[in-house]
């Protein structure tokens, strides 16, 4: 048969009808939830730290930890374990473990599964870093016995040899009591142990299904004990499981970051033997582009979105929110549940000594005057920061913590308000001593993330509030490249910043440390030390007694407030189970509620109808 | 000069073509003043102590100077080592091998598509010069490459994903290069990474079906990067042939005008197409990037999106650096075969 242009077209026509029909989408299922997310997960090892949702989701799904949160409570009950025991002070927690728990694998949970998954995450020692919170404790060396001593990411380590793994397994960190007892040594009191063995990084894996697909490392020099090689990733559980939760693992693949669940026949069901998965299958698709995300809850082929604040008014009604404070969904069929406290905050930093790029100190020093500090926390009026910058999703908070955290005290007093004569009274004041007036005045520079247009808005606040003042300072804003911006705060060039930083738990301890303490994370970048504030972090640190370490916790967050070197902004909320990319959700999917601990849901709770 | 010589010479450019993307590349990574290369291998936020990021820092050799550091890279990318990416959690190259697959697949099928489209259109343009038919072939390719490719991504998600969603009619997938439900029930072992041929050769109909219905829409939002080219050269070219004597000599003849065009004019026009169809292939495979993140193409382009996104300045680096090789091997390649199928190129 001879060719004409009208039979290409029909031809043509007929591939393309073909191609339209076929398959339904998988949501048409009522037992089948697709929830599109803005990033899938890189890696479901829970050795691996990770600052992705999607990582956690699949972990808290899979995998199950000793103790845990039932439902919206943030106080860890027993899950795996059925009870545990503090004892010499808070050096040593017993745990008894339930009988007749199954890996999906089949084989057993017992003490040495316990054993072989915290061992695990200190010798693997991936600088990631969550195997950071039990080496280290962050500010205080040494929680899990031997594990500072051994770790070259987050201790004092400095090889993988096989001697130094077994003086780890030597210390004694992790004890097998008896098939269902065992025991922790610290090397310290703890306070928060029961909160870290709660996160995703105390999930307990299947001995046997790591050692079955484990190969002893080629290297004689490098460490290792069956299942575990020191210092080095495990290939195979990056993108696999064995786990005892309510959800198997049964498809991840890497390249598209997608991810297939499948309910667990014979989950043990729980603490209270009641949790039994309703959806028989999750798929988590890796769906880069927000307007898709979007078109594709519109259209009802998912079940759940990641929306980012930012596009938040595509989804929910601006005005009753900014007048109201109520979230009204615009779209027909999609919810939006929230707002909640997320583990959030954004916070500006005043650094006590500016350095030269040669690291030499800078000659001009504002920051080490607390009046120059109220000063420029006077001059920024964070209430506007928070209804313009962050739509409303962002609450006030008295210390670098959120309220969803243990020990908040909202009671805690600030050293300063937005009041822009008193910035301007200070800052006269202080330019008498520092060298600085109106008709000889000194320059300061702002930095901001380039690729964060919120810093830039913040920045650009303070700037204009100071510089209106004309008491002696001029400031100019720059904004930098992301790499930049890292280094420049990080090597203390800056004299103020803006940030944002998040909590994997709901315990304070990491910004307790981070704020607090002259080693804690940001406080080194601004050289802040206060005798005080480090003596009332490690009584916290090793209470065991909730209200006292909630009231040592509220003295050290006065302590640091008084000295006025970080201006809070706010703590975030958001919508949805918001950790990392808040979501919504089609208003078929029910059972949610909210806990600040998860990373995306625990899709047990969930169902549709 | 013969062929080999200059085959041999083309590549003897292509080292030091290479040689001076390395060196850009790598002093936009390193040599940038104020920027810590060591910034891309920390997770910001996350607590790591002062030791470990100086034992860090020597182990990439970034405390040596910047020449001795260049050294160390360029002897690194020779060796396979482009580094780690955070975004990918694995190596770079593997990273961008493993998705390289499905990048050259939607690529390749964006060329076919704007060939199967241009050289038609750019045919009745030539012989219907200045027109009503020229005119709309040429406002319909300027217009569909002036319009942002992912805006036509969205529009094209629309018509043929949303719209019938909402009608209960059935569509086109709006993301994904294969339906999850497909990839469970059928699942493919991969013989090529390209999913159209494993599932051909594995006789894997439910995935070759669910993969076709997932190309179309980035194809077509894709090949119109390239279209709009192919379009107006091949009219160019097909207007320079159409005034030739042996064209005369045809007509004269009294052959009939379909015949004149197919075996005459079209055989002689079509050379410098195929050639810009090979170079708009390299050109779209970095051209993905766009396309990819709005269909959720798991290829080389999403990946370095979420590089971009993730600070991961590693990755990026090195999917430039992929590109930038790829081109110029691409380049060499479509000369290399210009000079084999046309007799009047010499060397």
């Amino acid at each position: 048969m001879r060719s004409t242009p009208l039979s290409t077209v029909v031809q043509a026509a007929i591939v393309a009808l073909a191609l339209t029909v076929v398959t339904p989408f998988a949501t048409a299922q009522q037992n089948t939830l697709v929830w599109d997310i803005a990033a899938g997960p890189q890696y479901v090892d829970p050795v691996m730290g990770t600052s992705a949702q999607a990582n956690v989701m699949v972990l808290q799904n899979v995998y199950e930890r000793l103790v845990w949160y039932d439902g919206a409570s943030t106080q860890p009950i027993p899950w795996l374990a059925t009870g545990w025991e503090a004892k010499d002070g808070g050096r040593r927690f017993v745990f008894k473990l339930r009988k007749g728990i199954k890996f999906h694998d089949g084989t057993e949970l017992d003490a040495n599964a316990v054993k072989f998954s915290f061992d695990r995450a200190v010798l693997i020692d991936d600088p990631t870093g969550i195997g950071s919170f039990f080496p280290t404790g962050t500010a205080a060396p040494g929680i899990l016995k031997g594990a500072w001593e051994f770790s070259k990411s987050f201790g004092v380590g400095k090889e993988y040899s096989q001697a130094s793994v077994d003086k780890y397994l030597a210390a004694g960190a992790v004890k097998v009591l008896d098939p269902q007892t065992v025991e922790f040594n610290l090397a310290q009191p703890y306070g928060a142990f029961l909160t870290d063995v709660a996160t995703f990084m105390g999930s307990i894996v299947s001995p046997a299904y790591v050692i079955k697909n484990w190969t002893k490392p080629a290297d004689a020099s490098r460490g290792s004990t069956p299942g575990i090689t020191a210092g080095q990733r495990d290939e195979w559980m990056l993108a696999n499981a064995s786990g005892t939760g309510p959800y198997i693992l049964e498809r991840f693949d890497k390249a598209t970051a997608n991810v297939v669940l499948k309910a667990n026949p014979s989950y043990w069901g729980g603490p209270a033997g009641k949790i039994k998965p309703k959806l028989q299958t999750v798929v988590v698709r890796a769906t880069l582009d927000q307007a898709t995300r979007l078109l594709n809850l519109r259209a009802g082929s998912v079940d759940i979105a990641d929306i980012s604040t930012a596009a938040i008014f595509d989804v929910i009604d601006k005005k009753k929110w900014l007048d109201e404070g109520k979230i009204a969904p615009v779209i027909p069929g999609v919810s939006v549940p929230g707002p909640h406290p997320w583990l959030t905050i954004y916070f500006a930093k005043m650094n006590l000594k500016i350095k030269n790029p040669d690291g030499s100190l800078s000659a001009f020093q504002p920051f080490a005057d607390i009046r120059v500090r109220k000063a420029f926390a006077s001059a920024i009026d964070t209430a506007d920061i928070r209804r313009n910058v962050f739509n409303g999703f962002a609450e006030p908070t008295s210390w670098g913590m959120t309220p969803a955290q243990f020990g908040y005290d909202p009671n805690v007093k600030a050293a300063y308000a937005f009041n822009v004569d008193t910035a301007k009274r200070l800052l006269l004041e202080a330019g008498k001593d520092l060298g600085f007036a109106p008709d000889k005045p000194k320059e300061l520079l702002v930095i901001y993330n380039a690729a964060a247009p919120w810093q830039g808005y913040i920045a650009t606040q303070v700037a204009a509030n100071v510089n209106k003042l004309n008491a002696g300072l001029k400031l100019d804003v720059k904004a930098l490249s992301f790499t930049e911006y890292v280094n420049s705060w990080r090597s203390q060039l800056t004299s103020f910043s803006i940030h944002s930083t998040f909590s994997l738990t709901a315990d304070p301890n990491s910004w307790l440390s981070a704020f607090g303490t002259t080693a804690g994370f940001w406080a080194r970048t601004n050289s802040y030390s206060n005798p005080k504030a480090d003596e009332l972090f490690m009584q916290q640190f090793q209470a065991l007694d909730p209200k006292r370490r909630a009231k040592v916790i509220s003295d050290l967050m006065q302590v640091v407030n008084d000295d006025a070197i970080w201006v809070w902004i706010g703590a975030a909320t958001a919508y949805g189970q918001p950790t990392f990319n808040p979501n919504v959700l089609r208003a078929s999917v029910k059972g949610v509620y909210y806990n600040p601990t998860y990373q995306g849901f625990y899709f047990p709770a969930l169902w549709k109808e | 000069m013969g062929f080999l010589s200059y085959v041999l010479r083309r590549l003897g450019f292509l080292g030091l073509v290479l040689l001076g993307v390395s060196m850009v590349v790598f002093f936009v990574l390193r040599g940038m003043p104020g920027v810590d290369p060591l910034a891309a291998y920390i997770a910001p936020g996350l607590p790591i102590s002062q030791e470990a990021l100086s034992s860090l820092r020597k182990q990439l050799h970034l405390d040596e100077p910047l020449p001795v550091q260049y050294f160390y890279y360029v002897a690194n990318l020779l060796r396979g080592d482009w580094g780690y990416s955070r975004t990918a959690a694995q190596p770079v190259l593997d990273a961008l091998l493993g998705r390289l697959p499905a990048t050259v697949e939607l690529a390749i099928f964006a060329v076919v598509l704007s060939v199967a489209i241009g050289v038609p259109a750019g045919v009745i343009a030539a012989l219907r010069k200045d027109r009503a038919p020229d005119i709309a072939v040429r406002v319909v390719s300027i217009t569909g490459i002036s319009f942002p490719v992912f805006w036509l991504g969205i529009i094209l998600q629309l018509v043929f994903f949303y719209y019938p969603a909402t009608l209960g009619l059935p569509g086109l997938p709006s993301r994904g290069r294969v339906a999850e439900e497909i990839a469970l029930l059928s699942p493919l072992a991969p013989v090529t990474g390209f999913h159209l041929i494993d599932s051909l050769v594995r006789g894997n109909v439910p995935f070759f079906v669910s993969t076709l219905r997932h190309l179309v829409l980035p194809a077509i939002a894709l090949s119109l990067i390239s279209l709009a080219a192919i379009v107006r050269i091949m009219r160019a070219s097909m207007l320079e042939v159409l005034r030739q004597d042996y064209i005369l000599l045809a007509r004269s003849k009294g052959l009939p005008l379909r015949i004149v065009i197919v075996r005459h004019a079209l055989r002689n026009a079509i050379t410098p197409v195929l050639t810009t169809a090979g170079t708009t292939l390299g050109i779209l495979l970095g051209g993905a990037v766009v396309v990819e993140t709005v269909f959720s193409w798991p290829g080389m382009g999403s990946l370095a999106a979420q590089g971009i996104l993730n600070n991961d300045s590693v990755l990026v680096v090195g999917f430039t650096l992929f590109v930038a090789t790829m081109m110029v091997v691409v380049n060499l390649a479509v000369d290399v075969l210009y000079a084999v199928v046309d007799p009047r190129v010499r060397y």
